[in-house]
């Protein structure tokens, strides 16, 4: 009965999800060779498990853990500070292996991809398996580093296959596998689908995605958003998210938070944090062409209970400029003096576009035009010596009392020349362009 | 509780409520229409609690008494009632049956206990308006009020009365709409040197009170609610109670460059240039130049538009950009046959009048394009 539903013996669509096994430690094991096989972390700078490898996980170490909570675990642990600049070339390079066999490729976060291959079999002479498998085994003897394949007729379906075993895995679902795959598997689980989702299913008696799967048309309907009906559509082989190509031109959202160490239970020092997380998310907004309609702030503090709160915005802006006083008096409503944090973050959301300024009857407009001038010359300066070169007052205690670092700065860190930014280091387009 | 009632009236009865009941079931009750019996006459009360309507109509009364009932069900089931006369009938546990010939429905009430109190017989001053001002006025600010719960000053009408001159303001920001007109044989309303702020759901209920142009309404003040009468139908509107801002010193006092147009063709063409916006993008380019207006309006999601008139204007050539919508909407509300578009160079608001008089001005200002 299962199968009349799914009775997909071609592939309409082959759709490939690539995920990193422990990506960063991976990418860590990977030039470190001597560190293969060992529990290792990568985090150490945040005081905090960003990423466990295998080795690790296996004595009980989790992601997000406290770092003398896995020591504790695990006394012979070996603890490195993130590495982003070589996790992201890493990834840049995992991109690249997969677009010698696809154009059709799109990044969706740092250690996953999705590819379309569909009709490529003719030009490879191989089966959708064969040519997944290719693409594995190149990831693997170039990089290095360990990934897991999913292969399946939709977005959501390969990542539910990607999903199914790890690390080192390779699961296809073809279309007449589906139900196999779906009927373990809580509905949760499947990609898009949240804490709310699930529980509003549970009330319909969904417990399962095979259940979901197979909710009659009629009722997905009249029940769901076009978000639900989407992911039910993908759960029954049918592909309707495209692997999309470009790098994202808008967003809903800007977020930014920033853990910095030691914790700190110094106000200036964190509003100055908080404020730096601003003016990065307005960096990012301007680049994109946006401005926020709705902010949101959250502080953090070191037993990570996390006390946040929003407000609109009366006039969009992304100019920190302009936002500082409500940031500001969000910050002193949240804040608790002799309460020791650990880090801040800030949401910049209900974007708009914000190519053009209505002037308003009761602001100035000169004063507008001379905001916009102040910071049109500071994104100027920021991509010519370094982001935040200029910035506000407020958030200059970071640069006096530092951006907060925990044991031993990455090789990278400590090779950089003089003045020279991340970014220069490592010759990253700022607009990813693709070559 | 029985009584006997002309179709026409009681569906014109239940249809003035419809406005003002809630739609949202946080207070069910608010869903309803409280009709009780009188003197030869119906009285139906509908309220959300902020804007309240008493209504008497003539019916026939068999027996005395009340009961509310679902507004929009009633209405509904009134319009598909073919028949002169209409019985409504209370029977036990708040049931009604509402019977036309063969044609009967049966439904639930609820009693009139749980009714929010609307006062009807109060004893104020009243003060007297000719409908088609007061209309006028609303029509001509109505478009400009804020939707931005943020600013709740703005959310409504501002009204003002001064030595003889009724003046109504509306802005969400980024224009302000102001009519300023003489009272005549009115008799002057007093609302205090503050003026009121009369909000937008209020404003709403108070136009379609005003039908006939030569008619006279009754207004009057009382604890922060505006009450107004007229024959049969008493309106009250709860104030926002805030303090609007200081629009005056918006307004530009000094000429900027004054260019006259035909009403009709400015509109069209401005319509011509609505076309080209979406949501995120709505604005024209106005450039003047060789005695000529030039629109245009590029929108990379949707194309491109141009359009030109000839035009008189005195002062030098100008390119401004506007909220195409801001400009169609101060305009359309223009009665006479000429405007005048009045602009000016960086960043200055531009003003919208009707030609030659003074008594309507739109101010907006202009998009950055």
């Amino acid at each position: 009965m299962d199968d009349l539903l799914f009775e997909l013996h071609s592939w309409p669509r082959a759709i490939i999800h690539v995920d990193g096994d422990a990506f960063f430690t991976s990418c860590e094991e990977a030039i470190h060779p001597e560190l293969r096989g060992k529990p290792i972390i990568a985090g150490g700078e945040r005081g905090i498990v960003a990423c466990a490898s295998y080795a690790a996980k296996n004595r009980g170490i989790k992601r997000g853990i406290p770092l003398h909570e896995a020591k504790k675990r695990c006394p012979e642990l070996i603890v490195l500070p993130s590495d982003y600049e070589t996790y992201s070339l890493f990834s840049r390079r995992l991109l690249n292996i997969m677009r010698r066999f696809t154009p059709q490729v799109e990044e969706y976060s740092i250690d996953e991809a999705f590819a379309d291959i569909t009709g490529l079999r003719r030009k490879y002479r191989d089966s959708y398996v064969g040519i997944a498998q290719s693409i594995k085994a190149g990831i693997k003897q170039e990089l290095g580093i360990g990934i897991t394949l999913g292969l399946s007729l939709t977005k959501v379906l390969a990542k539910v296959a990607s999903k199914h075993e790890k690390p080192d895995g390779f699961t296809v679902i073809p279309g007449r596998a589906i139900p196999l795959f779906l009927r373990n598997l809580p509905v949760e689980k499947v990609w898009g689908i949240g804490h709310a989702t699930a529980h509003y299913l549970s009330k319909l008696g969904v417990r399962t995605a095979l259940e979901f799967a197979r909710l009659p048309e009629a009722m997905v309907t009249r029940h769901f958003t076009k978000p639900g009906r989407e992911i039910w559509t993908e759960l029954r082989g049918e592909s309707i998210y495209p692997v999309v190509l470009e790098e994202k031109s808008s967003y809903a959202s800007i977020s930014k938070t920033k853990t910095f160490a030691p914790p700190t239970t110094n106000r200036e020092y964190l509003f100055a944090q908080l404020l730096r997380n601003v003016e990065s998310a307005c960096i990012k907004a301007r680049r994109y062409y946006l401005a926020p309609q709705k902010i949101a702030i959250f502080l953090k503090n070191n037993d990570f209970t996390i006390r946040g709160v929003e407000a609109k915005i009366l006039r969009p802006t992304a100019y920190p400029l302009e936002l500082t006083d409500l940031v500001k008096q969000l910050f002193e409503s949240v804040y608790r003096p002799q309460v020791t944090y650990r880090s801040t973050g800030i949401v910049l959301m209900d974007l708009r576009e914000d190519r053009y300024i209505q002037y308003s009857l009761f602001e100035s407009p000169v004063k507008i035009e001379k905001i916009e001038k102040i910071y049109e010359a500071g994104d100027f300066l920021g991509e010519k010596y370094g982001k935040h070169t200029l910035h506000l007052g407020a958030s200059h205690p970071i640069d006096q009392l530092g951006t907060g670092r925990r044991g031993e700065p990455t090789v990278r860190a400590q090779t950089r020349f003089c003045g020279e930014t991340k970014r220069k280091h490592l010759g990253l387009p700022i607009l990813h362009v693709k070559v | 509780m029985e009584f006997n009632v002309e179709r026409g009236t009681f569906l014109e009865a239940v249809q003035k409520t419809l406005g003002i009941v809630e739609r949202k079931s946080t207070m069910p009750i608010l869903n309803n229409v409280l009709i009780k019996t009188g003197d030869g006459q119906i009285t139906v009360v509908a309220t959300d609690r902020e804007v309240g309507l008493v209504a008497h109509y003539n019916a026939t009364v068999v027996e005395e008494g009340g009961i509310t009932i679902a507004a929009r069900k009633l209405f509904e089931m009134i319009r598909e009632i073919q028949g002169d006369s209409i019985n409504l009938k209370k029977l036990e546990n708040n049931w009604v049956t509402i019977t036309c010939g063969k044609i009967k429905y049966r439904l639930p009430g609820i009693s009139v206990d749980e009714f929010p109190e609307v006062s009807d017989g109060d004893d104020i001053g009243f003060s007297k308006i000719k409908s088609g001002l007061l209309r006028e006025m609303i029509t001509k600010t109505y478009f400009a009020i804020s939707t931005d719960e943020m600013r709740a000053s703005l959310n409504g009408v501002y009204l003002k009365i001064d030595r003889g001159w009724i003046e109504m303001v509306a802005t969400d920001g980024h224009r302000l709409s102001v009519v300023k007109m003489k009272l005549e044989d009115d008799v002057v309303p007093d609302f205090g040197s503050e003026g009121i702020i009369i909000p937008r759901k209020g404003v709403g209920e108070i136009r379609k009170l005003l039908e006939d142009d030569d008619e006279y309404v009754q207004v009057g003040i009382q604890q922060g609610v505006c009450i107004l009468k007229k024959n049969n139908t008493i309106l009250r509107v709860s104030l926002i109670d805030s303090d609007y801002p200081d629009y005056e010193k918006v307004i530009p006092t000094e000429r900027g460059i004054d260019v006259t147009l035909n009403k009709d063709e400015m509109l069209h063409s401005l319509k011509r240039m609505g076309v080209i916006s979406s949501e995120r993008f709505s604005g024209v380019k106005i450039q003047l130049t060789d005695h000529k207006m030039v629109l245009s309006s590029i929108n990379p999601d949707v194309g491109e538009a141009q359009d030109e008139l000839t035009v008189d204007y005195s002062g030098k050539d100008l390119e401004m950009g506007y909220n195409v919508k801001y400009l169609i909407e101060a305009i359309d509300v223009i009665g006479e046959r000429d405007i005048s578009f009045e602009m000016r160079e960086s960043h200055g608001p531009g003003i919208i009048r009707s030609f030659g008089n003074d008594s309507y001005k739109c101010i907006i200002m202009p998009l950055r394009l």
